[in-house]
């Protein structure tokens, strides 16, 4: 068994790693953290249905109350699908921004622990995290394309640009998500966590053309 | 030497550390720890709450710098080589590091590609490594729903999926009952045996570390006062020592300036054990 200090515990198909497999390993190791949260989401459904509450919130009852305000309206398009458009980006910045918390969460809890002892650079893990909170935007956005057909809105269903849309979703919660983590790095416990969070989404949305038109705002 | 290593071969050095030292401010928390440790070897190391261990074992899995000092972990250097150190070990932290919202099989499964095991050979290894850790049966259950003693295996098993050439278990006893305690032990030693690898073990169990350990490392306020087999270290305390009476005369005069052993310690010692519990 014993050859050397240093070879002892490698398997031979991982000895001689050249650039190529240096790369393929990156992309499993980054795919491997993202694939754990499918599973998650698979295990647990509920959580998507509970998430789901806030946009069934905005569309079906606030939105009908939004669309009876004068000049709320964009014009040339019902209101609601007007809104659609804003609370898909909503549900999706809001999955993003929060999603440091379950970093934080993972660091106490020690689970974290196990991807910093590996071998996978820290960029790959943040990478992975980064497409995680992709993947829980893109469940969230399902659920609003759901809701919003059977609400009857204007849907464009060209396949391309539903493509389009998960892109926008998919590097948009990415790059929220990778933000949340560099707050959750710095305050380091969710309760701190959950005022900055909150302070961010609250003027990014009404910020925002998600539930009003632009030209609204004071300029 | 302990007896099982006299008929090895060849016996080679897993880790070496050469006056290895970690400051948190004013806190030496590990001071100038020299020690080599070998290859098959059930190394134990000891001490009281907040003497340095996990610090130390911070340094040696790469997860914290130290000060000042070097050391190397399966052939290389844990400060110009860390990504080798990490590719070679394997860390069963003290703290719940397994996904309870995942099953044991797909715990093992995030550990095979963060290690990089090829794609044909993750079925099998992970398949045998739950096998030989008695969790067949519920590989494909939450890891969630498991009791402590059945999570510290799968932690194991997760840390060792990549054979790795040292192993690091930060008390992996805490919290468990004499049953699981037990099992845990002998599947480490059944581990060692099999595949000749090196355990690093704390625990302030001294009656295991004293059944189980090769040799073991005291450590004192940040530095190592005393390092030999559990029989050695009994005989210099007297003829029919225990380790507990070791410990109480080498450290008995520590434990009324501890400064590491604050709150947040032991809270996250408490609920380390309550999760595993």
């Amino acid at each position: 068994m014993a050859k050397s200090g240093a070879n002892v515990g490698l398997p031979k198909s991982m000895a001689d790693r050249s650039v190529g497999q240096a790369l393929g390993d990156y992309v499993i190791q980054t795919l491997g953290v993202a694939a754990a949260e499918v599973q998650k989401l698979y295990h647990d459904p509920l959580e998507l249905l509970t998430r789901a509450v806030q946009p069934v919130l905005w569309l079906m009852l606030f939105g009908e109350v939004m669309a009876r305000v004068r000049g709320v309206a964009p014009g040339n398009i019902p209101y609601l699908d007007f809104l659609s458009a804003g609370i898909l980006a909503q549900s999706a910045l809001f999955v993003a921004i929060f999603y440091g918390i379950s970093a934080i969460w993972e660091h106490d809890l020690g689970v974290l622990q196990r991807y910093l002892v590996s071998p996978a650079p820290r960029s790959a893990l943040v990478l992975g995290k980064a497409l995680s909170a992709g993947v829980r935007a893109l469940s969230q956005g399902l659920i609003v394309y759901a809701l919003a057909l059977l609400l009857g809105v204007g849907i464009d269903l060209n396949p391309l640009n539903i493509l389009g849309v998960a892109a926008a979703i998919m590097l948009g919660s990415a790059l929220f998500s990778t933000l949340s983590l560099i707050i959750a790095c710095i305050v380091k416990t969710r309760e701190r966590f959950m005022g900055i969070g909150q302070v961010l989404t609250m003027p990014i949305f009404f910020a925002s053309n998600a539930i009003y038109p632009l030209s609204l705002m004071p300029v | 030497m302990p007896d099982d290593q006299a008929t090895a071969p060849i016996v080679t050095i897993a880790l070496q550390a050469f006056a290895l030292t970690r400051k948190f401010g004013d806190l030496t928390a590990v001071s100038e720890v020299t020690l080599t440790i070998n290859q098959g070897e059930i190394f134990g190391l000891i001490g009281a709450n907040g003497a340095g261990k996990s610090t130390l074992i911070k340094m040696l899995t790469t997860l914290l710098p130290p000060t000042s000092g070097s050391a190397t972990v399966a052939g290389y250097d844990i400060v110009t080589q860390p990504a080798e150190v990490r590719r070679h070990i394997g860390y069963v932290p003290q703290l719940l590091s397994a996904d309870g919202s995942l099953t044991g099989y797909e715990n093992m499964l995030l550990s095979a590609r963060l290690y990089g095991i090829p794609r044909r050979e993750r079925a099998e290894r992970i398949t045998g490594a739950l096998a030989r850790m008695g969790l067949s049966e519920v590989a494909h259950h939450l890891a969630g729903q498991y009791s402590g003693g059945m999570i510290r295996r799968l932690e194991i098993a997760q840390s060792f999926l990549h054979r790795p050439t040292v192993l690091f278990l930060d008390e992996p006893t805490v919290g468990l009952d004499p049953g699981a305690r037990e099992t845990v032990w002998e599947h480490v030693l059944d581990l060692r045996d099999r595949f000749n690898r090196t355990m690093i073990v704390t625990s302030h169990h001294m009656d295991e570390i004293d059944k189980f350990c090769d040799r073991i490392a005291l450590i004192d306020r940040g530095r190592i006062v005393a390092v030999g087999t559990p029989s050695e270290l009994k005989a210099r305390v007297g003829p029919n020592a225990t380790l507990d009476d070791v410990f109480l005369r080498l450290v008995a005069a520590a434990s009324e300036t501890e400064t590491e052993g604050n709150y947040g310690e032991i809270r996250r010692e408490r609920r380390a054990a309550q999760e595993h519990g």
